[in-house]
């Protein structure tokens, strides 16, 4: 009998601090933000999605000029988003990764697609050498191709399990006005930086900022 | 009436005619996307009334891009034989169409350019455009004046949300419905209206919230 109460406290304590652990990985629990990260040079992941996404997330990148060490994720089916980064004068290493899915597949054609794609992504998360030079990236900086959603959870079990320690930024695209896009509302809790584009927006949304049109 | 008032109205008559004759004349430029054709933009602005409304406004040259894809081209060039039957050239060096109407009005069509803002959009006077975000903040930035017309057929659009969060902003005209009728009224409001400029992109401030540099407003 007493083994059975040992048994149950050990299990209440080791969920208590997973509880603890989890409340204290994510941002939307914390009080304040943390303060400048200081692990210089700074790697970025930056996930490039579909055409529109691209471009606006080209467009800002080309504007800074803080020297971050850049990697991107690209799906293996979107040439025109390599075409459209070797053009601009953004340079950083490209992962290619499976697709998620191909316009017109069937729910468990999407569902396979989407769980090669994730795998893929792991893949190079966990166990590429070139990204684990400077550790898992510190930032990953997604403006809302469906394809961030898996990503981003993903990043956030590994910063709940202490593998990694990433922030996540989020952009939200130019044509949303009134309302966050899918992406955007699935990613509104995790996120540590949440951007939009419209002042209307963040009203709204007591989590977001708002800087101006950022493309 | 003496010889002498006919005079000074003959002098007041002919000083307003040179006025009119030395404003320059503008050209406009109407641009639906870099691939897939924007079928009504084309049949709204490849139009005599239309025309006639552009040559009012002292528009004396009109310049179509009508898209990369092959339909594009075919649309334009059925639309030109409704227009006119007058014949056009190819210009192999650039591979745009020039078609000269007897008045002297010059239409010029092309698929597309790769540098387009460098080439097309700085240079005219008047933008007519789909509601798409690069092509909205391409022609803003170049400092143009801007009628959209948005592209209604397109799947999960918003180029309609887009288009009136910015003529609230008082940057650019836009058409409620597409009828040439509600384009030349558009297009002779925003000929005779000031607008505002639309602020540089605030870009740069990405790497203040990567850094941590500024805290939530």
């Amino acid at each position: 009998m007493t083994a059975w109460i040992y048994c149950l406290l050990v299990l209440l304590i080791s969920l208590t601090f997973i509880l603890l652990r989890v409340i204290f990985c994510l941002p939307f629990c914390r009080l304040q933000d943390v303060g400048p990260v200081l692990d210089e040079p700074f790697s970025v992941l930056v996930l490039l999605g579909s055409g529109g996404h691209t471009g606006e997330m080209l467009n800002i990148l080309s504007q800074l000029d803080h020297k971050f060490r850049y990697s991107f994720i690209v799906q293996s089916n979107d040439e025109s988003s390599v075409l459209r980064l070797e053009k601009s004068k953004v340079k950083g290493t490209v992962y290619t990764v499976p697709r998620a899915r191909n316009v017109g597949d069937g729910i468990l054609r999407s569902v396979q697609g989407t769980l090669k794609c994730w795998l893929g992504t792991m893949k190079v998360l966990l166990f590429d050498k070139k990204l684990k030079q400077g550790n898992i990236p510190s930032v990953l900086l997604v403006n809302g191709p469906g394809s961030c959603v898996p990503l981003a959870y993903s990043i956030v079990i590994l910063n709940i399990l202490g593998v990694a320690n990433t922030r996540i930024i989020y952009m939200e695209s130019l044509t949303r006005v009134n309302e966050l896009s899918l992406s955007g509302k699935l990613l509104y809790l995790v996120a540590d930086r949440f951007v939009v584009q419209w002042p209307e927006l963040a009203q709204k949304y007591r989590r977001t900022e708002y800087h101006g049109i950022l493309v | 009436m003496s010889s002498r008032d006919w005079n000074i109205s003959i002098w007041v008559l002919l000083l307003r005619t040179t006025e009119e004759t030395i404003q320059p004349m503008k050209s406009v430029l109407v641009t639906g996307g870099a691939t897939v054709t924007f079928v009504a933009l084309l049949q709204l602005t490849l139009n005599e009334k239309f025309i006639f409304a552009l040559k009012k406004n002292n528009f004396d040259k009109l310049i179509i891009q009508y898209g990369t894809q092959p339909t594009g081209e075919s649309l334009f060039l059925s639309l030109i034989d409704r227009l006119t039957n007058q014949d056009y050239n190819k210009s192999q060096l650039d591979q745009i169409y020039n078609i000269k109407l007897k008045d002297g009005f010059l239409i010029q069509g092309l698929s597309f350019d790769t540098d387009f803002v460098k080439n097309y959009t700085s240079k005219v006077d008047l933008v007519i455009s789909h509601g798409g975000t690069g092509s909205i903040l391409d022609t803003l930035r170049a400092g143009k004046k801007l009628v959209v017309v948005v592209n209604d057929t397109l799947a999960d659009n918003h180029q309609l949300e887009l288009t009136e969060k910015f003529a609230e902003r008082e940057v650019l005209g836009y058409c409620k419905k597409n009828t040439v009728e509600e384009l030349i009224d558009q297009v002779n409001q925003v000929e005779s209206r000031q607008f505002k400029r639309l602020a540089p992109s605030k870009g740069k401030i990405v790497q203040d919230v990567i850094l941590n540099k500024i805290i939530k407003s």
